[in-house]
Parts: structure tokens; sequence; C-alpha cells
């Protein structure tokens, strides 16, 4: 081996997300100069805590090889919940959110219980909880907007320090904890070892029905404190608000490089993901595009990203072959 | 026409692996030309190149002097070749007339299936056959042997049928219906087909077949006439190496003691009451033919599959596992059979794969790795193994399939284990590399690891073995030290009814 590699201080994958960003930044800025303003970018930042701690649960999941529809209506559930038991019990907002993550827990569980032990597919499975919920949002509020109006909640969730919100710090300090525990600890690397080979990690000794269900829980309960942090932040807990996070928060971990069929992935990676995807949904409200054009451009974006990513694996198998032809 | 398959340097590789080295032989119609091999030596993935599964990545074949490519398995049917495979490609629900012509039903103006024209046509082949069934059978309904009919018939329907090809066909059928099969192979030979047989059983190919073509890792070694070679040479060629000399330099200089693990009627939905212990310090070898049982009884004890029976003692204590980690944790680990489905992790690198078998002992309170200690679990691998690549972060999938077996067993090995299980250890596997592996197999033994070794090459189980125990039809058929083991002895208790040894 003559020639040398030069070793990059990011991922090639990741060099890619920042010069898409840029881009994007480039285009939608021509286009309204307001995009690139400071005021515009802490927007992007509160915007994205709800895509953000939805993709660390996806993250995890998505790399043992499974994925989650519910998401969104658990988070819409858990939101209107909160919302309910601020308006009919004399409960305080810590508890009744702490009930709520309780709650989201059930539903992980029961996500995780269907895929492992009955053996569905995650895609269907899935789709099941997820009407459930949506229906058990619509049940507590009677298919009306809650509006949500408690001091505690509010400040935690739209309170700023130096100007950025709580909410904010928050995201980014779960990126961190989170990220630890995907990179170095047992868990994690169970999480890789399932998603890169289930068979092989199971003769392992590594035990997958409780990981897998544990990375159903982590899903679910991330999306409740998004939907909860976006009702917070809103005044409003409605039922529809949360539909599509789980879409946005899968397109962001797989522009992330987590691969849908899992085994590899970081989450300082999904983190470019997530900021790329809120960026890009702002972006397109900033520049006028109507609502229904933007769920076109988003079914695209994600297209795009799984485009990528087949070819990735593609390029990747080539280049393995080639380099058993040379050695054998 | 007579018809003619020609193989032209046909060269494979898959990730890792050589697996085809420059094959050029010729199958002619009006022959039953068998394939023989080790496993590993190359024979399925041809027949797999031949039938569109894989694409070459270079050389041709040609068919009746014509080059062919598949690129899919129907393109290889449409054009006339026909494969069966040990495991059968039938719809269970459809009749058999429905499974024989499947993919070209034929169908009147709107569509609709024409089935009595479908049972008409089917019966024919049927009674051609001399076949006591009907078209209108379900095929769930069938036997294996009828079943597997119904997969020939399928080929057979088609006019153009040049070649068929039948990958261990026997393996799970019985005197009566392998002498059916065998009289539908003659028919379909003097019909001037091309057949080519897969199969290990000697017995076989001498009854069967009139050619005889020889694999070894992957390279065609050359062929004869059946009545022109003896089973030793045809041994001899296939193994291709005196392998003799590898067994008896090793240093097997070591003290047997206690029984470790002892399995009193351990029963599984795949295995029949099995009774057998091992000794510290002591290969334990397993033969058998490919589905005699060896893999499941592992399997069972290991916690694998479920087991519906019996006892396992560790060291005198009941072994209970409910899962692998359970027989793990007890100091029982086990080599799978295939590395790549059962034993490497692909995309995780070489350290990682080493050490996620040992991920509790590596992990603090809360859960996190100790890197210091696993990069030094790698390294000791790494070196104790002798696996080459250039550092432990590159991923497994990128070493060749030598080197992800060594990482599999410094796997297990860092595990400090007080049973090793190795199943088909050498499976595909360069020469050089195989070497190696006996070595280590013997060292193992001598630091007082109880070794349970399953292979399906005979002179490996009994250039390795303390003693050697014979499966057969999920249960134990016999056992023989190594020093009166030969091969013909092997063979002849994994292949004969009720055997009891003396």
């Amino acid at each position: 081996m003559s020639k040398k590699t030069i070793k990059l201080p990011i991922s090639a994958n990741s060099l890619i997300l920042v010069i898409v960003m840029l881009l994007i930044t480039v285009i939608f800025t021509a286009i309204n100069p307001n995009f690139l303003t400071a005021a515009n970018m802490v927007n992007i930042l509160v915007a994205s805590v709800q895509i953000g701690l939805t993709s660390i649960g996806i993250t995890f999941l998505m790399m043992t090889g499974g994925t989650d529809l519910s998401a969104g209506a658990v988070a819409s559930a858990c939101a209107v919940f909160v919302a309910w038991g601020l308006q009919n019990t004399p409960l305080n907002w810590v508890v009744l959110v702490l009930l709520a993550m309780v709650m989201a827990a059930v539903a992980g569980t029961l996500n995780g219980l269907m895929v492992t032990k009955l053996n569905l597919v995650p895609f269907i499975a899935t789709l099941v909880s997820q009407t459930v919920w949506k229906g058990v949002g619509y049940l507590l509020c009677n298919g009306k907007p809650l509006v949500l109006s408690d001091k505690g909640l509010s400040l935690f969730c739209k309170g700023r320090l130096f100007g950025v919100p709580y909410t904010v710090y928050l995201m980014f300090v779960f990126f961190i904890i989170f990220g630890y525990i995907l990179a170095k600890t047992k868990f994690g690397r169970s999480i890789f070892a399932i998603g890169g080979n289930a068979e092989a990690a199971r003769l392992a000794g590594i035990n997958s029905t409780r990981i897998k269900i544990l990375c159903y829980i982590m899903t679910s309960v991330f999306a409740a404190l998004a939907g909860i942090i976006l009702a917070g932040r809103m005044n409003s807990a409605n039922p529809a608000s949360n539909a599509n996070i789980h879409f946005d928060a899968i397109t962001a971990a797989n522009l992330g490089g987590v691969s849908m069929v899992g085994g590899v992935g970081s989450i300082s990676s999904v983190v470019l993901g997530v900021l790329l995807v809120q960026a890009f949904n702002s972006g397109l409200n900033m520049i006028g595009v109507s609502q229904y054009w933007q769920y076109v451009a988003r079914g695209v974006l994600l297209f795009g990203s799984l485009a990528i990513d087949f070819y990735r694996q593609r390029a990747r198998m080539k280049r393995l072959l080639a380099d058993s032809m040379k050695n054998l | 026409m007579e018809n003619k398959i020609e193989f032209r340097g046909i060269t494979k590789y898959f990730p890792g692996v050589k697996a085809l080295d420059n094959i050029s032989f010729t199958a002619n119609g009006g022959e039953v030309l068998a394939l023989m091999g080790e496993n590993g030596a190359g024979k399925s993935t041809l027949l797999k190149i031949l039938n569109g599964d894989y694409q070459q990545t270079s050389g041709e074949y040609l068919i009746n002097g014509e080059s062919c490519h598949f690129s899919s398995p129907s393109e290889a049917v449409a054009a006339g070749v026909g494969v069966i495979y040990q495991e059968r490609q039938v719809m269970l629900q459809l009749t058999a007339g429905e499974n024989i012509f499947l993919g070209r039903l034929p169908t009147g103006a709107f569509g609709h299936i024409k089935t009595k024209e479908i049972h008409e046509k089917a019966q024919k082949i049927i009674d051609e056959f001399g076949l006591n069934m009907k078209s209108t059978d379900k095929v769930k309904d069938l036997s294996i042997a009828y079943q597997q009919m119904v997969e020939i018939m399928k080929a057979y329907s088609r006019e153009n049928l040049k070649m068929i090809a039948f990958d261990e066909p026997t393996a799970s059928l019985s005197d009566t219906e392998i002498a059916s099969l065998f009289r539908i192979i003659r028919k379909l030979k003097a019909e001037g087909k091309v057949v080519i047989y897969v199969s290990h059983r000697m017995g076989e190919i001498r009854q069967i077949a009139d050619r005889v073509a020889i694999f070894k890792d992957g390279c065609f070694v050359g062929d004869s006439k059946v009545e022109d070679i003896t089973d030793a040479e045809l041994i001899r060629k296939m193994v291709g190496r005196d392998l003799g000399d590898v067994f008896s330099s090793l240093d097997r200089n070591k003290t047997i003691g206690d029984v470790v693990l002892e399995a009193r009627n351990v029963q599984s939905p795949f295995l029949k009451p099995t009774s057998f212990y091992v000794r510290a310090g002591e290969v334990l070898g397993f033969s058998g033919l490919v589905g005699a049982g060896r893999t499941e009884l592992v399997r069972a004890i290991t916690g694998v599959d479920r087991m519906t029976g019996g006892e396992v003692f560790l060291e005198g204590k009941p072994l209970v596992c409910k899962s692998p980690h359970d027989a793990i944790a007890k100091g029982v680990v086990m080599v799978p059979e295939d590395r790549k489905l059962q034993g490497i992790i692909p995309r995780l690198s070489v350290g990682s794969n080493i050490s996620v078998g040992s991920l509790d002992k590596l992990s603090g309170f809360l859960g996190h790795i100790d890197l210091k200690a696993e990069r030094k679990m790698g390294e000791e691998g790494k070196r104790n193994f002798n696996i080459k690549t250039p550092d432990l972060e590159k991923a497994i999938v990128e070493l060749s399939g030598g080197n992800q077996q060594k990482t599999i067993v410094a796997r297990w090995m860092a595990s400090k284990p007080k049973v090793l299980i190795l199943d088909e250890p050498t499976k595909g596997i360069d020469v050089g590399a195989k070497a190696e592996f006996y070595s280590m197999i013997c060292q193992f033994a001598k630091e007082g690891i109880a070794v349970i070794l399953i292979s399906s090459e005979m002179s490996e189980v009994i250039g390795l073995s303390d003693r050697i125990i014979v499966m057969k039809g999920r249960k134990i058929s016999g056992e023989i030290s190594a020093m009166e083991a030969t091969e013909e002895k092997l063979l002849t208790m994994a292949m004969m009814e009720e055997h009891t040894n003396v």
C-alpha cells in the first residue's frame, strides 16, 4: 500500500451533510435574506428540539433494525394527556409529565412485545399502535385542542438562558449522554451487534429481546418528551400536531448514516441530520412553499437519503470484492 | 441431439473468499457426472452460477456450444437448466400439477387458469415417471421424496430441458425412495440430458454416476470414469494433500482429566434422546453425514434450541441453559457452523467481534465498557491466533474467511471457556489456515479445555480426536476410539442402519 489515505477529522458522510447544509443555506438566503440571521438560527434550533429528541430514540431503534411509525401518535397522546391532567386533576405539571413518560413507556413496551414475542414486522406492529394512540389522544380531548397554561411547564418549555431555550440545552445534553451510551457501553455495543447480525448476536450471548424492547421504550419516551415540549411552547396540546415527528426523525437518522437495516450509525452524525432536516423544513416555510408541497418535499428528501444509503452499501460491497480479488 | 455443458475458466470471488478458481470441464449429455469434493470445495457455488443465483467473476459456460449468461434463476430455467436443491422449492399449498407448471400456467382469454389442461398434462408426466400420485394432490400432503419428484417433473416438463443438477438429493430419502430417484435419473440420462449429481455418499456415486469430477478448495482437480478410480484414490484427490503429515506432526501430549460435560438423554424438536460425555483435555469428535443431528445436539446443549427432555451436567452440577447467554456465562461456548450467518457481525471491527462474547466481563457499573481491557483482549486474540489484519479497527468482513474464523475462535477463547464446541471449524477456509487450526485445537486440549469437534471432514475428526462419536438419523449410532477409527469405519457407521459398537 503506497497510497496514503488522508484521515479526515469527520466522516465522509458528515462532510457531505455539512456541504448540503451550506448549500441549502445559500439557496434559502438568496430567496429570503432573513434565513441567515441569528434570530432565525435560534428559531431553527428551537424547532429542531422535536426532531432532535425523537431522533435519539429512533436512532437506537433503527440501529437494531427496527422502526416505529407510532412515535408521533404517542407523542400527541402524551401531550394531550398532560394538558388534560392540568385541567382536570390537581396534579403538579412535573407529576403529570412523569406519568406521561410512564404512559409512553407502556406504549413502547407494547410495541416491543409485538415485535419480539409475536414476531410482527416492526412496520405493521407500530402501524397498529399508531392508530390506537391516535384514538387515545382524540378521546382525551374530545377532538379539540386543549389549552395548556401552566406557569411551571411554560417556563420549562420557553425559558431561555443566554437567549437560547433550556430545551435546546436539554437536547444537546441528551445527545452527549446517549452518544456515549451508544458508543461506549454494553447496551450500545449490543445494539450494534443485533443490527449487524441478530443471529450471531444471540449466539454471542446477547439478549436481543430485552434490548429491542428497551429501544422501543426509548423511542416512545423521547417522542413523548418532544410532544410535551411542543405543546408547552404552543400553549396548546393538539392531538394532530406531532403526526409526522417520526418521519422527520427517521429522515434525520438516515441522513446521519443510520442504515434502515441496522448495524451502523453514530449520534454525532445524526445531530447533523437533525439540523439539516429542520433547516430544510424551516427554509421551505420561509420562502413561502405551501404546506402541501412541503409534504412532497419531505418525501423527496427521505427518498434521496435512502438512495444515497443504497449506493453507499453497493459501493462498499464492490470495494470489498475488489479487495478480496487483489489479496487472495 | 446430444446436450453438452462446457465450463471455461470459471472464477468466483466473494468478499474474503475465492470460492472458485479457474474451473474448466465439460459435462456431456447421456451420462451422469458426479461432482465430488469436501464441504466448501465449490460444488454448490458452481451450481448456483449455473442456475443464475450467482454471477461468475470471470470465465464463461457454454450450453450446446452457445455462451450463456443467466442473471437470475428464472432465466436459467427458461433456458432449460434445472437445479434440484436439498431444500424443496415447491409451493406447499398448491397442487402437484400447479407446481409442475408454475410460472407458465396455461391461461384463457381473461387470464383464468386452465386447471383441467394442467392436470391432464401433469398427470401424463407423473404416469411417465411411474409415480403413485395424482396431479391434483396438494404438495403439502406428499412425502418429502414425492415433493422432490414434483420438482424434478417441474424441470422435466420444459420441452427444452438440457441439463438437470441434483445437490445432495438423497439426504432425507429412504432406500426405496432413493431407488425410485435413481430410476428417474437413468431415464433422464437415456433421453440424453446432462445430469450433474452432487453427493458425499460414495456408494451412491458408484451406483448412479458414470464419471466423477473432483473439486478441492475451489479448484477442479480432475475427472475420471467411476470404474477407473478407487475410493482411496478419490479421497486422496479430494483432500489433495497428505494430511497424515499434518496430523502426525501435531503435539498431542496431554493429560485427560475428569468428565466436564455430560449429556443424558438430551432431546429437542430436532434431536432424538442422546447421551455422551467429554473429559477435560479431551477432543471428542463428532462424525456423521450432514443432517445427522450433530449440530442439533450442541445447539440443544448450549440453549440455542429449546431442550425438550434430558439433562446436562457441567462438572457434576446440572446445567440449564435457556439461552446461549446462560451457556456462555457457565463456560460452554460454541463456534457455530455457519460463519457468515451465525458467527461474524460483519460491520463491527475485529476487536469488537472478539470482545462481543465477553461484554459482561468487560463492562462495569452502569454498563460502560472498559476500553483498555477490551483493547488488550483484542491484541491478545490477534497475537495468539495469528489473525492477519493491519489493525483491530478493521471491519471483520474485510478479512479472509480463515481470519474471520480465527477471530470467532479468539472471541470464545477470550471468555476462558471450560467446554469449547467447534462446529465445522475449517469449512471453507484455505489449507494453510486449516493446519493452524489443527495445532490450535491440540493446544486448547492441552490447556485442559474439553473440546467437542464436529466435522464432516473425516480425516480431520480422525486426526484430531481422542474419541469419536458417529451420529445418524438424529441420534448416536456408535462410538469408536481414534486409534481404531478409519474413514471407512466412520462412513459405515454414519450410513448403516442400526450399528452398535463392540
